[in-house]
């Protein structure tokens, strides 16, 4: 009986001990600089929850959503049932996931196009962070969207490179 | 208060440097920003939603955006 409860009280140091190391190999390796945020320094026995809690994709979805409601304010977006409505001088955009259409203006020869699609290259980036890569982007600089328009039709391999 | 250079990423958001904007040197901040900005990252001041061509220690959060492709 003894043995038996040296042994599990054994795992469960080990595994501690494992968390710590995994956790500080990741930030070494990483390369992070700093540290991430939401850490909790007041309780480090807990930093290989927290660690795990950090990067759970429910905790990426929700930092996601927060970058996009501060887009969404910084840009003066509007947000619709089915994407953003995003004012740029005389052009007016409808911005969802990876599609971008004008609802007005573009009165340029080279602004024929109505409607595109778009994509960051970085895989698995959330969407909600994608849209606001793309709000931002276009209220910087509207004319991107007759950019990324004159390449409909072409493919992309994952880094971003066309296809020839 | 800190201020700090972040980037999106599939772990949601990232921070690639934060600093201390009163004591820091900027060039080796701006250095770093222009390494993102080789491989195609823009930086935006997250204050003003501005594309910002150098980072100053007026700013508290810049981001990095990944390039956006059309097609």
């Amino acid at each position: 009986m003894h043995s038996i409860a040296v042994t599990l009280l054994s795992c469960v140091f080990l595994i501690l001990v494992w968390g710590i190391v995994f956790v500080t190999s990741q930030r070494l390796f990483l390369g992070e600089i700093v540290l991430p945020q939401r850490r909790h320094n007041n309780c480090p026995a807990w930093g290989f929850f927290t660690y795990f809690e950090n990067n759970s994709p429910d905790n990426a979805r929700t930092q996601a959503q927060s970058y996009l409601r501060r887009t969404v304010a910084l840009t003066k977006a509007t947000e619709t049932v089915d994407g953003y409505i995003l004012n740029v001088g005389t052009n007016t955009f409808h911005v969802r996931d990876r599609y971008v259409r004008r609802l007005r203006g573009g009165k340029d020869a080279k602004s024929r196009y109505v409607g595109t699609c778009f994509f960051v290259p970085n895989q698995g980036m959330p969407i909600a962070e994608q849209i606001a890569t793309a709000l931002l982007m276009l209220k910087n600089d509207p004319t991107l969207f007759d950019k990324w328009a004159v390449k409909n039709g072409e493919s992309f391999k994952a880094d971003g490179q066309i296809f020839y | 208060m800190n201020a700090k250079i972040i980037t999106f990423s599939s772990r949601g958001d990232t921070t690639l440097l934060e600093y201390d904007p009163a004591t820091a040197d900027m060039d080796e901040v701006n250095k770093l920003i222009s390494e993102y900005e080789a491989k195609g990252a823009q930086p935006f001041d997250m204050t003003t939603g501005e594309r910002i061509e150098k980072v100053t220690r007026e700013q508290n959060e810049v981001l990095m955006v990944h390039p956006v492709a059309g097609g």
